[in-house]
């Protein structure tokens, strides 16, 4: 399903001192695969992820998911690519805190023109899925830490995505919450998502559903 | 739940046209007899300046001679007779 | 159907975040208001003027001596009748009473009210108080700024004028003339003729100028012509010479005040820029979220167009309604003494409705582009950078 072929990827490139946050990545990922990305911070999964997710470009190397080649998309393209197939849940969350949970959840349909009706109907079962629909009204502020990644959890659900991409997905919870987390998971992953975790908590190591340890250290993949 | 925030901006543009729709009523059917009189007025005295409040600013002499500080045997500052004598 | 999603979406980021918005509506408001305050009343001013300039007559005629004007005699009266072309010619008197106490003067305008139709124009001015009355002793008409001041100064009924030769002429008061003249009749007092000359202790055979009409405009220069050929000091001046002065006297459109108001715009719209080009701004963020969940920066742009049409549009709305209830409701208070003055007797007028279209556009487009290019502008070069930096 994603074919990395040799990827680089250059910070500041044009300067005196460019720093080169991925080395030659080469990574297969198939369908419906589940994918554990870990390493110490500063090891470059972010980077990789925001690739995958066509959030940045490579310097050079290409990506290319189910036949597309994301890595050389223009805007209108890529963007179309993240909202119909990228469920991205981010460390801090990133939800506009201003507006309320149902809210948040229906900006990513927001663009595809589909009448409010059907964009409501959908968010709803995103979000009975991510067990947020009691808390629909509430704004992000009244929330605790566990929602607000429940609440990004539907709201990266609700294109019905393929890919779903999780950057430290844990940083910010507790045990439990944690568990609660990766019980998700192993829902979306019965449901045929293909899933991307980049993360450095140890709760990964032992995971109910079967998947592949990726190690990454200063831009390079050293244990696969 | 969604739907009347919608409405709320509905409501604003409703308020404003109604706003709108107000003045352009008052502005059509403002009634110009207010008007007439000074018409009426300005017929009678053949005048139409506007009447700004400004200081009375004809030329006012200040009575009595002012002397030329430095020479008073000199005619003084504001006279002018000295060009219109015959 | 298919924009109704993004109207709901656009209509809920507006009232969410209120706060964000207020502060740029407030200053639109202010700014939108005192522009179109000023030029509410200056065309106001202008268009009653104008209107009132209808009935003047077309030319007047006075002596000038050494650039000084004197009186002028009434045998020239007689000259001019004389020329082809020429009706209405009437002698005026006027000048300005010097109220030397308080250092206020008021305008004295004989008027012969002999005239058949100044009689008329007489009757549909007094309508309380009879001609007879009128006639029977020295009286006179007075504006409301005259009348205020003399019921101040303890005149009631009637006012002592100070002739030249040091003796003293009771004229009463007959009516004030009606309010809604004040433009032009606040400081006025309108006498009989004779009763003006005794006051300004003139001589029997002058007067102050002489009106006159050419009712065929391709006439107008070869009487001109005409008059200074007989009169080598007569100055005349025509009528389209005082529309010219009235035009610039309120014409607060161009020049320093059109400057003043550009200035006044890009400071805002500076203050604008700077505000959504800010590094690390909640818009920013907002924006960079947006992206990261499949907006384009196109979505991104034609949200925040219509975020800033909705602005624009209410607040200019708002700003010009508001104007114009100061102006045409209220009268302007305050603004009123700026266009007006307030060093002699203090004039409040009322504002007759008058909306030049072309200009509240002209002053919608000076507003708005420059308020979309300052928005439009840095969300663009956000949206443009990865939407990874964007939301940090």
């Amino acid at each position: 399903m994603i074919e990395i072929e040799n990827i680089h990827k250059i910070f500041n490139e044009k300067s005196s001192e460019p720093f080169e946050a991925l080395k030659s990545i080469t990574l297969h990922i198939a369908k419906n695969e589940a994918i554990i990305l870990s390493g110490v911070s500063g090891s470059g999964k972010s980077t990789l992820l925001s690739l995958i997710a066509s959030l940045d470009k490579p310097s050079s190397g290409k990506i290319v998911v189910d036949g597309e080649l994301i890595s050389k998309l223009p805007d209108l393209h890529a963007s179309h690519y993240r909202a119909k197939s990228i469920g991205f849940i981010f460390q801090h969350f990133n939800l506009l805190e201003a507006l309320s949970v149902e809210e948040n959840i229906i900006a990513p349909l927001i663009p595809s023109r589909l009448d409010i009706i059907t964009i409501k109907k959908q968010a709803q079962e995103s979000m009975q899925r991510a067990g947020i629909a009691h808390k629909a009204s509430q704004t992000i502020r009244e929330l605790s830490g566990g929602e607000k990644q429940r609440c990004a959890i539907a709201r990266a659900l609700v294109t019905d995505p393929k890919l779903i991409i999780c950057d430290e997905p844990t940083a910010n919870l507790d045990k439990a919450n944690s568990l609660k987390f990766i019980e998700i998971l192993s829902t979306l992953k019965a449901l045929g998502k293909t899933i991307i975790v980049a993360t450095h908590d140890p709760i990964f190591d032992t995971l109910p559903f079967e998947s592949r340890l990726i190690k990454m250290e200063d831009g390079r993949i050293v244990d696969e | 739940m969604g739907w009347r925030v919608s409405r709320e901006l509905i409501v604003g543009f409703v308020f404003l046209g109604l706003l709108v729709c107000g003045l352009a009523v008052h502005y059509l059917l403002y009634s110009t007899p207010k008007e007439q009189n000074i018409q009426t007025l300005s017929r009678l005295t053949t005048f139409s300046s506007p009447s700004l409040s400004v200081a009375f600013y004809e030329p006012r002499l200040p009575s009595g001679n002012a002397m030329h500080p430095s020479y008073p045997s000199m005619p003084s500052l504001n006279k002018r007779g000295f060009i219109y004598a015959q | 159907m298919h924009n109704n999603a993004f109207f709901h979406f656009l209509s809920l980021l507006l009232f969410k975040q209120k706060n964000k918005h207020i502060g740029a509506i407030f200053i639109s408001v202010i700014i939108i208001f005192l522009l179109s305050s000023v030029l509410f009343i200056s065309s106001s001013l202008q268009k009653s003027l104008q209107a009132t300039l209808q009935n003047q007559p077309d030319f007047t005629i006075s002596r000038l001596q050494a650039g000084r004007a004197v009186d002028t005699p009434t045998e020239w009266i007689e000259k001019i009748v004389q020329i082809d072309g020429v009706s209405a010619v009437t002698p005026r008197v006027y000048g300005r009473y010097f109220f030397a106490p308080n250092e206020n003067s008021f305008l004295i305008v004989g008027v012969d009210f002999f005239d058949e139709q100044s009689n008329r124009s007489l009757q549909e001015l007094m309508e309380t108080t009879d001609l007879k009355s009128f006639f029977a002793m020295p009286s006179m008409l007075v504006g409301e700024g005259v009348q205020k001041f003399m019921s101040a100064h303890y005149y009631s009924d009637s006012f002592s004028f100070k002739l030249p030769n040091g003796s003293f002429k009771k004229v009463a008061i007959a009516q004030q003339l009606p309010s809604s003249t004040n433009l032009i009749a606040n400081d006025m007092i309108v006498m009989p003729l004779e009763l003006a000359k005794e006051i300004f202790a003139m001589e029997e055979e002058s007067i102050t100028d002489i009106a006159l009409n050419v009712p065929n405009d391709a006439e107008w220069d070869t009487i001109v012509g005409k008059l200074h050929l007989l009169f080598y000091d007569a100055q005349v001046i025509d009528k389209r010479e005082i529309s010219k002065a009235y035009k610039s006297l309120y014409n607060y459109k161009g020049g320093l005040f059109l400057i003043l108001y550009l200035i006044t715009i890009i400071t805002f719209m500076l203050i604008l820029y700077q505000r959504y080009s800010m590094v690390y701004s909640a818009e920013k963020k907002e924006i960079g979220i947006l992206r990261a969940i499949g907006w384009s920066i196109q979505d991104i742009l034609k949200l925040k167009f219509y975020e800033t049409l909705v602005i624009v549009i209410s607040s200019f709305i708002l700003g010009v309604v508001l104007a114009y209830i100061f102006v045409f409701i209220f009268d302007a208070p305050l603004l009123q003494e700026i266009f007006l003055g307030g060093e002699n007797l203090a004039n409040s007028v009322v504002f007759v409705p008058t909306i030049e279209f072309g200009i509240l556009g002209s002053l919608f487009l000076f507003f708005a582009l420059p308020f979309f290019a300052s928005v439009l502008i840095p969300v663009w070069k956000i949206a443009v950078t990865p939407p990874k930096e964007a939301m940090l």
